[in-house]
């Protein structure tokens, strides 16, 4: 049997406005094996990147359980959890977020800057990454002077510079037109074939037609599997 | 890390130029005037002292007519032709605690040697004078009671004076004309400069006091009495003890003095006093623009942190933890200021040599104020990052990418 890089139990998120209790996350049980490469669909509003958020450690949950690659992160503190992002997990999201003063090489290299040691070959493995993402030419650009396919290409590589065990993806090709979409996911197929556990959200099922298997998120529940 | 933290800070920066320029400015300032302020009130207590123990101990300057002292310098308001040497034995015999007394008439004249003239200051005083000014012969001797009493013409020359006559033969024995009368010329007093009462020691000519005031000048008053008091505590007591007397003797009656008993300490401690309140304006100078600085250093770090939210929840979301993003902005501020401290120091140092060589001191390397200046342009960076730091470490990553 594989891996399970992701498994949470009855996972709840609330926010309280007011006196007023709102559940967006209502009993997740999700689990997500070495490998997979899972696509969480999903009306506006169900709840997708707010899963994201507590499954990719930038949030925490309302209560319920999530094991992280082994490790229970669900009562973790603020910097604990920031050492497992740096360590085990790698971001991609629908607006790119790059350091908008900062050349390409510069921002695939953030990961290694909060890493305990950071590695001696950094540099190389950051233009690796790029070179892999077809950048290798394009360094020294700021992100303001690439294009918005090419600015997801240097914020993949940034994502997986660090070798994650999970790569999380929020609508990555939400601001692409479909040609740099096309890109972009035979970009993820290609990583997901090599072996790395993809978590991807997205409104476009043809784009969630990339993942190996989908989910539906409705109401914080998921729906339906398929 | 530190490197790439203190790089990472540099990038940051240098991608705002123009705000980072401006918010340093205030650093910029505070601390050149601090160096200023350091290097000004050393070089200023410097020349003070210099000048205090060179003057003479215990010296109370009684001058004919009205002087006032300004900013330590005696101005001559009134003159008056009514104080005589009488005066001063007066004084030695009747105000209980004078030490020494020493009358002197001083005017300038032309003095010629062969073809070489010049003009200078020649005055007219006793034996005593090299005692009280603490001012001594540094070739040849001083002229003596015999030759002061015989209205001898003789001369002794200041150090200037000797240089500009003689060039650098030796002038003791040789034949000077005061005024074309012949003077032998005994002595060559050591080098003093300027001294406490703004004259230049070095630029003078001195002879007997009766030879100055039969022979050179015609007159049958003095310009001044110096006189030493036996104490420092004493000093007030003689000051008013001579002006009592001078008083009787000159029978003045509900009118004004006709002479001035100016205290060279009080006249010193002025001095000084003008100097560090130029220096407590520099200070203030200093503080203000710290204080600017260190506001504009926050601003502009507040700012920075508010546009900069993205930023923060993407390193955040990379592995970076809240101190993690304290220290960058603390580091940021840090070098902001810094930067901006040693411009200043630079600034200073420069303007520091500027000061000296216009008050012509010793120019000293403010090495002391550029210490202080480095240390307190890190301190403003550290204070002023200190809260645009904190905050920026508390904005959750969600929040930052929410947006
Ligand atoms: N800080 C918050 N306080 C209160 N409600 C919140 C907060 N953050 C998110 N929500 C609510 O949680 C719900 C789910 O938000 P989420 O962003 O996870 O939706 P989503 O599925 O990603 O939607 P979309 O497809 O539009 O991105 C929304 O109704 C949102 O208003
Ligand atoms: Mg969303």
């Amino acid at each position: 049997m594989a891996r399970k890089i992701i498994e949470t139990v009855d996972l709840w998120k609330e926010y309280s406005l007011g006196d007023q209790v709102i559940p967006v996350l209502r009993g997740i049980n999700l689990v997500v094996e070495e490998g997979e490469f899972l696509a969480i669909m999903g009306p506006s509003g169900a709840g997708k990147s707010t899963l994201m958020h507590i499954l990719g450690c930038l949030d925490v949950p309302t209560r319920g359980k999530y094991i992280l690659d082994g490790e229970d992160v669900s009562l973790m503190n603020d910097t604990h959890l920031s050492q497992v992002r740096n360590r085990k997990l790698g971001f991609v999201f629908q607006a790119f977020y790059l350091v908008p003063w900062a050349t390409a090489l510069e921002n695939v290299m953030l990961p290694f800057l909060y890493a305990d040691r950071s590695p001696k070959d950094a540099r190389e493995r950051a233009v690796q990454a790029l070179t892999r993402m077809g950048m290798g030419d394009r360094l020294k650009h700021k992100p303001s002077e690439l294009s918005g396919g090419q600015q997801q290409r240097v914020a993949i590589a940034r994502a997986i510079v660090n070798d994650p065990s999970l790569l999380l993806a929020d609508e990555p090709t939400g601001n692409l037109d479909s040609a740099s979409s096309r890109e972009v996911m035979e970009i993820f197929q290609e990583m997901n074939g090599e072996g790395r556990t993809i978590v991807l959200i997205t409104h476009d099922r043809e784009v969630a037609a990339y993942a190996s298997r989908r989910i539906m998120l409705k109401d914080g529940l998921i729906m339906e599997e398929g | 890390m530190m490197v790439a933290l203190v790089r990472t800070a540099l990038g940051a920066l240098l991608a705002q130029k123009r705000r980072s320029l401006l918010a340093t400015t205030g650093v910029v300032i505070g601390v050149c005037a601090l160096m200023v302020m350091i290097s000004v009130g050393e070089g200023a207590k410097r020349k003070v002292l210099k000048e205090f123990e060179s003057m003479g101990r215990n010296l109370v300057v009684v001058s004919a007519g009205k002087v006032s002292i300004r900013g330590g310098r005696m101005i001559q308001r009134e003159t008056a032709t009514t104080l005589t040497q009488d005066d001063a034995w007066a004084m030695r015999e009747g105000v209980p605690d004078v030490a020494v007394v020493a009358p002197v008439y001083d005017g300038f004249a032309m003095v010629e040697r062969g073809r070489v003239v010049v003009r200078t200051r020649i005055t007219g005083t006793t034996p005593r004078y090299t005692g009280i000014r603490n001012f001594y012969p540094s070739l040849g001797r001083f002229f003596t009671w015999e030759e002061l009493k015989g209205r001898m013409r003789v001369a002794v020359l200041g150090y200037q004076v000797a240089q500009r006559l003689f060039g650098s033969l030796n002038p003791v024995g040789q034949e000077i004309r005061v005024r074309r009368i012949p003077f032998k010329v005994v002595g060559v007093m050591e080098p003093k400069g300027v001294d406490a009462s703004g004259e230049d020691q070095d630029d003078q000519i001195i002879i007997p006091i009766t030879t100055a005031t039969i022979r050179v000048f015609h007159v049958t008053y003095v310009k001044a009495i110096l006189v030493e008091a036996r104490t420092e505590e004493a000093i007030p007591r003689v000051a008013q003890g001579i002006a009592l007397l001078l008083r009787k003797r000159h029978r003045i009656e509900g009118r004004a003095d006709d002479f001035t008993v100016s205290p060279m300490e009080e006249v010193m401690k002025q001095k000084a006093q003008a100097a560090s309140i130029f220096a407590v304006l520099v200070a203030a100078v200093a503080a203000i623009s710290l204080v600017v600085g260190a506001i504009g250093v926050l601003a502009v770090m507040l700012l920075s942190v508010r546009e900069r939210i993205q930023e923060i929840g993407i390193r955040r979301a990379v592995g970076a933890t809240g101190g993690a993003v304290l220290f960058q902005f603390l580091v940021e501020s840090l070098v902001l200021s810094v930067a901006g401290g040693g411009v200043g120091v630079f600034l200073g140092v420069f303007f520091s040599l500027v000061i000296a060589l216009l008050a012509r001191w010793q120019p000293v390397l403010p090495f002391k104020g550029a210490a202080v200046g480095v240390v307190v342009s890190m301190i403003t960076g550290i204070l002023s990052g200190l809260y645009p730091a904190y905050k920026a470490s508390r904005i959750h990553p969600i929040q930052a990418l929410r947006l």
